[in-house]
């Protein structure tokens, strides 16, 4: 790689580092586990750095690796996420109105991997449901279904928020 | 919509322990590995091609004398096979054989086992009877971090549940330039985890955590080249969260055990 795009890349990345953490932590609810997923987001990012460079929609390259790498660890390190050290308890049910950052972590830790990366594609990063079913190599209908629980109860948080 | 909920719940950012730079130097210094490392397999072959070439010529060297037709007794096949991924072909090859030995170990293991079509299970699962078949991971420069993972439905004595099946990389750092925490050691975070040893001497933890209703049972064996072979069984049948508990697991602890273990013997370095 040229110094040049070494730049870049450095550039580039160091304006979507903030970004990438939050969106990571919203996918894992572990620090230590969203600054891995970075970290591995980044590597593949640098090794294809031609490739990202060239794309139509570097952002929407960069969620498309940071989102599968999520699903893929997801998959693989069923020791760590084991070790919650909180688990959802027993008997907790997703309530009808999302009102506080407790219950929305307990409505993510309800879910499964994939359908947590769903809800945070399109209502933290507001990607559309085309767009969330392109990163994340799925259907349109399984987007609008797995979202539907999520939209209901985010759109009842929106109005408790005021939005 | 939500967005601000959202950053409520990531709160504060702590400081970050990605370490750009650090990726970037090790990025170049495997870049440069790679070229020398390929110049050398290049060297390499083109020696043994001309020490091959001499030889079945009748060059230098003594020959070995040739083999006796039936003499002695057969050694029994050796069946084990290597898991690479260095191309999509070799990839797909060994997972397909990786799929096999989970195939047979779960006939033999549990004989009225009987893979079911998982809905929202994650990769590529069903329909009925057809055992899981197996993603693989080709690095995007091609050379694989040779990880294999899937799963698919189970059902057993009446009860369904879920098996999948992960090879992990080798403990310290991965291919991916991350850290990972030390293998083979029960962390104190973990519950319910127990370290033994295999049949075959190598390493592995036994994890049995219970959430609520699902009951998971999971065992890490240590692979001959320091990978992980994970396998784990559930009574949740379909994607966490979505998914719902069956009364038992389609399998016993033992089950799974054996099953970890038979399909690691099959696994070569």
């Amino acid at each position: 790689m040229k110094p040049a795009d070494e730049d870049d890349f450095h550039a580039y990345v160091s304006a979507r580092m903030d970004r990438w953490r939050r969106t990571a932590y919203l996918l894992c609810q572990d620090w230590h586990t969203a600054d891995d997923l970075v970290s591995i987001t980044v590597t593949k990012l640098f090794r294809n750095w031609r490739k990202v460079r060239a794309a139509d929609n570097r952002d929407a390259y960069a969620q498309r690796v940071l989102s599968r790498s999520w699903l893929d660890e997801s998959r693989r390190a069923f020791r760590r996420e084991w070790s919650q050290a909180d688990p959802v308890e027993v008997g907790w049910s997703v309530p009808d109105r999302i009102t506080d950052r407790e219950s929305l972590a307990r409505l993510l830790k309800t879910l499964g991997p994939r359908q947590r990366a769903v809800l945070v594609l399109r209502f933290y990063l507001d990607y559309s449901v085309e767009e969330t079913a392109e990163i994340l190599h799925i259907s349109v209908g399984t987007v609008k279904s797995q979202s539907a629980r999520g939209l209901e109860t985010l759109r009842a948080a929106a109005v408790s928020f005021g939005k | 919509m939500g967005t601000d909920l959202f950053d409520q719940l990531v709160g504060e950012l702590p400081p970050s322990t990605v370490d750009v730079v650090g990726i970037v130097r090790r990025e170049k210094r495997r870049s440069t590995a790679r070229r020398v490392t390929g110049l050398a397999t290049a060297v390499a072959a083109l020696g043994l091609t001309t020490a091959l070439g001499l030889s079945m010529t009748g060059g230098t060297g003594a020959s070995s004398p040739p083999s006796v037709a039936g003499g002695g007794t057969t050694a029994a096949p050796d069946t084990r096979f290597a898991l690479v991924a260095q191309s999509e072909e070799t990839a797909a090859a060994s997972a397909k054989r990786l799929a096999a030995a989970l195939d047979a170990a779960v006939r033999k293991e549990a004989p009225d086992a009987k893979w079911i079509f998982e809905p929202d299970g994650s990769g590529r699962t069903g329909p009925d009877g057809r055992p899981p078949t197996l993603s693989y991971d080709v690095g995007p420069d091609g050379k694989s971090k040779e990880l294999f993972g899937g799963g698919s439905g189970i059902l057993n004595e009446g009860r369904k549940g879920s098996l999948r099946l992960g090879v992990e990389p080798a403990e310290g750092v991965g291919e991916d330039g991350v850290r990972r925490p030390s293998s083979w050691k029960c962390a104190p975070t973990v519950r319910k985890c127990t370290e033994g040893t295999a049949p075959s001497g190598a390493k592995t933890l036994f994890l049995s955590p219970k959430y609520g209703d699902v009951q998971m049972y999971g065992i890490e064996v240590q692979l001959p080249d320091g990978r992980s072979l994970r396998i784990t069984v559930s009574n949740n049948f379909g994607d966490k969260g979505t998914g719902a508990a069956q009364p038992g697991t389609p399998l016993t602890s033992d089950q799974v055990k054996a099953i970890a273990f038979d399909v690691a013997a099959q696994i070569k370095a």
